[in-house]
């Protein structure tokens, strides 16, 4: 039980399980790095992070840190979710396209409900629950130097 | 043009009339729905020598792993064949197609297919819990550990969708209003719709949003329910009481993430027209040819995706299609769900079997007070399975 996530955010996190397969992606994101994989043969991204690639099950893929940068892909205010633990403020859950061009899912936060929008400049930041650590997004201003 | 004919047919249909029965099963439910349907063939229950049934749990009873042996059980019927594949709730779509699959190659005769959920009576929130909450499971590794955390939910996963929809295609909430009150107005032609008062756009629009862009008169009902189907070769025809509704042609097809790199919005709709063309060419008709069409209405975004995804329309024109009055009954050039569908009439979870009980009785000629003069083809368009973007669609030609 995470009585400081639940009291911060609208969001109640279930702890995830990690494999073997998917401990490099968690063990980046204490380190905060974003991970995706690029296959060494076909040259294509992919995510979410597997044992081999998906495209041309032929090739390694490598281990590449995002940018974290991308823009929102899609969005929806969710204001009814009656799991267990949730409260019932409304959040957002968003598919970020990343500047790789990969699509992932994830909560926007910090962001006012009214001004989400496709296309709007968002990065990666990382909350830590208990025993790991998992990847967020907040908008950044459009027009800034993120150097 | 006259469509081509498989050597299969439905020769008995039946949906279970009732909308809530706590005082009943999901089991009982089901099974009065294979009574109503072995009548309704007139033929006999050890005649039936395939099985095909979906789990119901966790979101609408208890029959869970192992559903078509422990249904077949519990019917106390001997298939030689079964099925169960997982689709959602377009799942009865594909034990169609598996249904004339084996007839066509001659592995059996009779095919039940079953459905029975008490959803309601449960109080099980489908749409609005994350499917780990529901089922009691952990967020597993791969995908949920990448997904379900962030407290996703199939009505969140439908909005997502519908929001890119919307900016890829110009679609409206407005417009996407039309089909709810559209089925509403079917509804009230159909004594056994769970809602049959009349709803006006601003009532859609002003309902409370559940995962915008979607309100809750977006969202189908949840009921309970049962139905079933008897899908039979061509042979048995003679001993059966109705005349038969042949399945002309059929088509499926799936979609998912692409390692990360697929576009969700444009891949639902094409999904749906792979598993179209390929009904459309079996059966040898195009979409002027299909008089009243059955679309699994789950949210009313699914009705504008399988309208452009089937060729009803053009692509981002389904909103002007529903928004104009294309589905009515009442002068629609495609009279779409006349029983009410999903969002009005009966959703107890996986509604694909409903859409072929209502075809037949438009095709037959039984849909007293709803019926469309003259049906003589049909088509039955469902997606299902909404985790994300993993998603399945079936589609159907049936002819009288
Ligand atoms: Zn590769």
């Amino acid at each position: 039980m995470r009585s400081d996530a639940l009291t911060a955010n609208p969001i109640y996190w279930p702890q995830p399980e990690v494999s073997g397969e998917t401990k490099p992606f968690w063990d980046a994101c204490g380190r905060g790095e974003f991970l995706l994989q690029r296959c060494d043969d076909c040259g294509r991204f992919q995510y979410p992070y597997r044992g081999f690639c998906c495209h041309c099950w032929a090739g390694r893929p490598r281990d590449v840190p995002s940018t974290g940068r991308g823009t929102v892909w899609s969005y929806s205010v969710v204001r009814r979710n009656r799991s267990r633990g949730h409260g019932t403020e409304p959040y957002i859950v968003a598919v970020v396209e990343l500047e790789e061009g990969v699509r992932v899912i994830s909560n926007l936060m910090d962001c006012p409900l009214d001004d989400v929008a496709i296309g709007q400049p968002v990065e990666v930041y990382f909350q830590p629950l208990d025993d790991l650590s998992l990847p967020l997004f907040r908008p950044v201003p459009a027009v800034s130097d993120q150097g | 043009m006259t469509p081509t004919k498989t050597r299969a047919a439905i020769a008995g249909a039946y949906e279970h009339p009732t909308r809530f029965a706590p005082d009943k099963s999901e089991w009982l439910l089901m099974a009065e729905a294979c009574q109503g349907a072995i009548r309704d063939a007139g033929l006999r229950p050890e005649q039936i020598d395939a099985f095909f049934t979906s789990a119901t749990a966790p979101e609408g009873g208890w029959l869970g792993a192992c559903a078509s042996v422990m249904a077949a059980d519990y019917l106390n019927i001997h298939p030689r064949f079964i099925d169960e594949t997982d689709v959602g709730g377009a799942s009865f779509g594909y034990y169609v197609n598996r249904a004339v699959m084996g007839i066509e190659a001659g592995l059996f005769k009779c095919a039940l297919i079953a459905y029975g959920a008490t959803t309601r009576s449960l109080g099980v929130n489908v749409g609005t819990v994350r499917y780990d909450d529901l089922t009691g499971q952990r967020i597993s590794p791969m995908p949920d550990a990448f997904e379900q955390v962030y407290g996703t939910t199939v009505t969140s996963f439908m909005g997502l969708l519908t929001q890119r929809y919307m900016h890829d295609y110009g679609l409206t909430s407005e417009q996407l209003a039309h089909v709810a009150v559209t089925m509403r107005e079917h509804a009230a032609l159909n004594p056994d719709a769970a809602h049959r008062k009349p709803l006006t756009v601003e009532d859609v629009l002003s309902s409370p949003v559940i995962a915008s862009p979607l309100h809750k008169f977006d969202c189908c009902i949840i009921s309970d329910g049962a139905a079933a189907l008897l899908v039979v070769h061509r042979d048995l025809l003679p001993e059966c009481a109705k005349p038969p509704v042949w399945l002309a042609g059929f088509g499926e097809s799936i979609m998912h993430h692409e390692g990360g790199l697929g576009d969700w919005a444009a891949e639902s709709r094409e999904m749906v027209r792979r598993a179209c063309r390929q009904a459309f060419d079996m059966a040898g008709v195009g979409p002027a040819d299909i008089d009243t069409a059955m679309i699994y209405d789950a949210f009313t975004v699914n009705v504008v995706i399988d309208l452009e995804g089937a060729g009803f329309c053009g692509v981002g024109e389904g909103g002007a299609f529903v928004a104009d009055g294309g589905l009515k009954l009442d002068g629609g050039s495609l009279p779409t769900n006349p029983d009410g569908g999903g969002l009005s009439s009966n959703h107890p979870g996986r509604r694909g079997i409903f859409l072929f009980v209502e075809a037949t009785r438009q095709l037959r000629g039984e849909a007293d007070g709803r019926q469309v003069p003259g049906a003589e083809t049909a088509m039955c368009t469902a997606t299902g399975a909404a985790f994300l973007a993993r998603r399945g669609s079936a589609a159907h030609i049936l002819t009288r």
